[in-house]
């Protein structure tokens, strides 16, 4: 396939995202929610946090960061599986127009990556607005101590940990989009049940370290639990971190993540094909 | 393997297994189809005609034989068939509701392949030549069926496909839209250097006015191919008549079982309350003996009718579309 194609695929794939995620509201009725639905999911556990601190009578500002900036990259978990486990129901039963990008020469596979990046770059603006307003009222507002140097940032570390991260996820929504051919309305208790055992086993608000030794098992083997790492250390430069040994298993676990998900995705086509599940007529 | 056919299926079979049943919805399908020709698919609805298109454009597997579109192997090159090829489907939603006419057009242009340049006049003409103009910044959602159908077969020809693939392309449209899509499918066939039209309808006059060849399916099976001169010539020998009778509720099941009776077809009509039988018999005896025992209802006018492509099906099956349609299952 022409590579002009493909990109021009992946460019009106990214383009109709927009469209569709921005059709449903005003546009300042948009942008809050765009700004309330991370933001009061960090809000929610950051005041679970100090309440529980409160009665505690300890604060850890070390592990407020973590929770801080774990919860906040979570969104792209979020954003990314949730936009790409409803676009194969939303274009097959809901615009009923699966099949005729299914036929096109830009392939579905690169439309739906499209559609996918569409949820990156979604993320990246919550998460660049859930960092904002979460410091404006954690810290600025409630005077809440984080052990977070903004200006020492490690940008080369973060940009690559997200670039590896990236891959790991899109893989993991191409595994969605390929049960969600072969299935029919499971697409939101899909996304919950994916992205609920990456925020339990993943070291995204608590330490892994005090879960039992076999939920450790599994949190060793999730490409998010150095995706996380990677992210914390560029931001918050832990004592004692081996960040070569982490990327390396970061790599290793989403070329894992690679397979499985693509893998699952040729299947499911194949399936799609020999049960004629592409354009299949069901309730939305 | 290049083939010099458009399209051709050897055996082409697809069996549906589901808990309860099996349904061969195509049995033993062969079929040729020329460059540049409009061939058309004709049968009730549940004969096989959607799954043979579903196969040929490789949006399903068969479980047996082999099919061939512009030389490119279905099964096996499905890539390659996807750039020849352009599919629209009758009474389906041809783009999204939230964008509009112009910007659902741009959107498979792109996925197409196209250039800006090459997008922007094939959707200007396109819409032109199709008479939707006015409608290029109304949302899909807003459209009657109609103009969706319009903008369905532009968006099918907005790839420049050499083969089409129509399925009941103007099914639930007025006659008016009906008309002009058929004459500009046509044209399209005629202009195209390698324009072939396969066409599936069980509007008899749609593949008569249309089609260069029709095949005639039925249950999943080829029961005759020709071009419809042809096939219609086939019945000279044979009596058609057209009886309409003021009873929407008489049963005619006794016709099958006379002697002489090739088939007939029944169109009840709830509103007038009128039953129009067309009845085909091997000889004018046969005829006088049916008449006979249709005397005991009201008879509102006999005629003879010339062969149609309908006419074709009843002699080849013994009965008429709806009640193939009534009962079959696949």
């Amino acid at each position: 396939m022409a590579v002009s194609t493909i990109l021009r695929t992946v460019k009106q794939a990214i383009w109709l995202g927009w469209k569709i995620d921005t059709n449903w509201a005003d546009p300042l009725v948009f942008a809050i929610y765009y700004l309330i639905r991370p933001l009061a999911g960090l809000l929610i556990v950051g005041f679970i946090f100090l309440i529980g601190s409160g009665v505690a009578g300890t604060f850890n500002p070390d592990y407020f960061a973590f929770m801080f900036i774990g919860n906040s990259f979570f969104i792209y978990v979020v954003q990314i599986m949730m936009s790409m486990s409803i676009l194969i129901h939303e274009d097959r039963s809901h615009y009923e127009v699966l099949r005729h990008i299914y036929l096109t020469p830009g392939s579905l596979r690169w439309y739906i990556l499209g559609r996918a990046l569409n949820g990156v770059l979604n993320a990246t603006v919550s998460l660049i607005l859930t960092l904002g307003f979460g410091l404006l009222i954690f810290q600025v507002l409630l005077g809440v101590q984080m052990s977070i140097n903004w200006w020492g940032i490690d940008f080369p570390l973060l940009a690559l940990s997200l670039f590896i991260g990236m891959f790991c996820f899109l893989a993991l929504g191409f595994m969605l989009c390929g049960i969600n051919i072969m299935t029919s309305r499971v697409q939101f208790m899909l996304t919950e049940y994916v992205s609920g055992t990456l925020y339990l086993f993943g070291g995204v608000v608590f330490l892994p370290e005090i879960l039992p030794s076999w939920g450790q098992a599994i949190t060793n083997a999730l490409p998010i639990t150095y995706f996380l790492r990677g992210i914390r250390f560029a931001i918050l430069h832990q004592a004692g971190f081996d960040v070569q040994t982490n990327l390396l298993y970061l790599v290793l676990t989403t070329v894992g993540a690679v397979i499985l998900g693509l893998g699952v995705f040729k299947i499911a086509e194949h399936k799609a094909r020999k049960d004629g599940l592409i354009d299949r007529k069901e309730e939305y | 393997m290049k083939l010099p056919h458009s399209i051709e299926t050897r055996d082409l079979t697809r069996i549906f297994k589901s808990k309860n049943e099996t349904v061969k919805a195509l049995d033993k399908v062969s079929l040729s189809i020329e460059e540049r020709e409009i061939f058309g698919l004709l049968g009730p609805n549940g004969a096989g005609k959607t799954t043979f298109i579903k196969i040929l454009t490789t949006l399903l597997l068969p479980t047996n034989g082999e099919a061939y579109v512009g030389g490119f192997n279905v099964i096996k090159e499905p890539d390659r068939v996807r750039k020849i090829i352009s599919l629209v489907s009758g009474g389906e939603t041809p783009g999204y509701g939230i964008l509009s006419v112009r910007e659902n057009l741009w959107f498979f242009s792109q996925l197409y392949g196209l250039s800006s340049t090459a997008a922007r006049e094939k959707i200007k003409r396109l819409m032109a030549d199709l008479d939707f103009e006015e409608y290029a910044n109304t949302r899909m959602a807003k459209l009657s069926t109609g103009y969706r159908q319009r903008l369905n077969l532009a968006r099918g020809l907005l790839s420049g496909p050499n083969i089409l693939f129509l399925d009941e392309p103007t099914l639930g449209l007025d006659v008016l839209t009906a008309k002009k899509l058929r004459s500009y499918i046509v044209d399209w066939a005629k202009k195209e250097a390698k324009g072939t039209v396969l066409l599936t309808t069980h509007y008899m006059a749609e593949a008569d006015e249309m089609c260069d060849r029709v095949a005639i399916i039925d249950r999943g099976r080829i029961l005759a191919c020709d071009s419809p001169s042809t096939l219609k010539e086939n019945l000279k020998q044979k009596q058609i008549m057209r009886v309409e009778i003021a009873s929407v509720q008489a049963d005619f099941g006794f016709i099958d079982k006379m002697a002489d009776v090739i088939g007939y077809s029944q169109t009840r009509n709830i509103q007038t309350g009128t039953t129009t039988l067309k009845i085909m018999v091997d000889n004018e005896t046969a005829f006088a003996k049916i008449m006979r025992q249709l005397e005991k209802l009201k008879i509102l006018s006999v005629s003879k009718a010339e062969p149609t492509l309908e006419d074709v099906y009843i002699s080849l099956v013994g009965r008429g579309f709806e009640e193939g349609e009534a009962s079959t299952s696949a």
